[in-house]
């Protein structure tokens, strides 16, 4: 009987994703040590600088998750294939985590260097109304049981959430924010640019590996879904 | 089962459209209360507007210009933009990374005596990371300027 | 003086850098977690068909 869950030639199959997903857990590990261990203080902000390699990476990699959205909620729309709802929601749950993350860290990081843990600058506000959109999609999930008419509201807001991230993104340059604009190589001490970029790399192997689980797990949900329906039907 | 029509397709992206243009249009309309803060110009420019409203104001600390009593935790300096000058009086240590030159927001009043009275001070810090020089400890210029001053 | 100073810092550093992981860790095991109920779900329906059928 269980044997069909191995025929099934639909289904995702796990394959070589665990093995990846320690690769990606060794990589992480590997990097935030050096983060921590191998960067020099900061001249005005000494140690705290270091709060640049997990605030950074989760902030980029949430932006990152939410074009992922971006493109299957238009992707749904255009096929309707429900595979394509799936990765948008996938991916949506793992960018409202990293978002969650990037406010938070931006708040331990903000007390000691601004003087406070939040204000209501353009950068902030819109990171947090991000999030908020974020989260109603996944409340909006729960709240609809038809999945056809699931996927078609999840994916206007998808990409009406997905929509705030440029405007995250350029909140910086449009508005005088407290948060400072984008550093850049030429802003930043090469012994941290590296740091940066292996952390960024440890985020993004991790978010790889988080839609894909997440999306199979998902296959599964709605697959046991389907066989429940099969059965009521073939008792009637 | 076949519940959804490309007419509906449509319709939703195209009020997907609509209220995000709903929110540009709102962040737009928002523009004056998006700017975070006033520079010492814009500030001395509203003349008798800007004396003791809440508001907040933005620059530089300008250089040699801090005052600080670690006693009464009194500290005076000047905010700059380059094209005008506020004398700013606040309470309290300030963050760890005020220095001079560095980007400063105060939220306050701007008093008729010509000095802005704050009560909240925030670092306004550039997008720049550097380690410290050869010979130069990190936060050694607030330790001189708050910590070392006076003991 | 408030919590100033160089010798706090690693405090917020720790604190953010643990955040971090127990992020990363959670989120670890909620897709572990949801992926074994769905496998569960799906193979106790499929071998339920069979017999209703």
């Amino acid at each position: 009987m269980t044997q069909s869950v191995d025929t099934n030639p639909d289904l995702p199959k796990p394959g070589y994703w665990p093995w990846y997903g320690i690769f990606c857990f060794l990589f992480l590990i590997g990097s935030q040590a050096s983060g921590l261990l191998l960067s020099v203080p900061d001249r005005d902000m000494g140690h705290l600088q270091k709060i640049m390699y997990v605030h950074v990476p989760a902030a980029w990699i949430m932006s990152l998750t939410f074009v992922v959205v971006l493109y299957y909620s238009f992707r749904y729309l255009w096929k309707q294939q429900e595979n394509d709802d799936l990765v948008a929601a996938s991916a949506a749950e793992v960018g409202a985590a990293f978002c969650g993350l990037t406010l938070v860290l931006g708040m331990i990081w903000g007390k000691p260097t601004w003087g406070v843990w939040w204000t209501w600058d353009a950068r902030l506000t819109s990171t947090l109304v991000l999030f908020l959109i974020m989260v109603s999609y996944l409340a909006l999930r729960a709240f609809i049981d038809d999945p056809h008419r699931r996927a078609q509201w999840s994916a206007a807001v998808g990409i009406l959430g997905a929509i705030n991230v440029p405007i995250v993104y350029m909140s910086v340059k449009w508005w005088r924010t407290l948060h400072q604009v984008q550093s850049m190589p030429s802003t930043v001490d090469p012994m941290y640019v590296i740091n940066l970029r292996l952390n960024a790399f440890a985020f993004l192997f991790l978010m790889i590996y988080f839609i894909r689980r997440r999306y199979e797990a998902a296959r599964f949900e709605r697959a046991a879904e389907l066989a429940v329906q099969a059965a009521a039907l073939g008792r009637r | 089962m076949a519940g959804i029509s490309r007419k509906q397709v449509w319709m939703i992206v195209a009020g997907a459209v609509l209220v995000s243009a709903f929110g540009w249009l709102l962040i737009g309309g928002l523009d004056k209360n998006v700017v975070f803060f006033l520079t010492p110009k814009e500030l001395l420019a509203k003349g008798n507007s800007g004396y003791e409203v809440p508001v907040r104001l933005g620059g530089q600390v300008k250089p040699k210009s801090v005052q600080w009593d670690d006693k009464a935790l009194d500290l005076r300096f000047v905010l700059t933009d380059g094209a005008g000058d506020v004398s700013v009086h606040a309470k309290g240590a300030p963050p760890q990374m005020f220095r001079d030159g560095m980007g400063v927001v105060v939220e306050g009043k701007y008093g008729r005596d010509g000095v802005f009275q704050s009560s909240s001070l925030m670092i306004k810090h550039s997008n720049e990371y550097r380690p410290p020089k050869a010979g130069e400890k990190p936060q050694e210029m607030y330790k001189t300027l708050i910590k070392g001053s006076g003991a | 003086m408030g919590a100033i100073g160089s010798e706090n810092n690693w405090s917020y550093v720790t604190a953010a850098f643990i955040i971090s992981w127990c992020v990363i860790l959670g989120y670890t095991v909620h897709v572990h977690r949801v992926l074994a109920r769905a496998r569960k779900a799906y193979e106790d329906a499929s071998a339920s068909r069979p017999k209703g059928a």
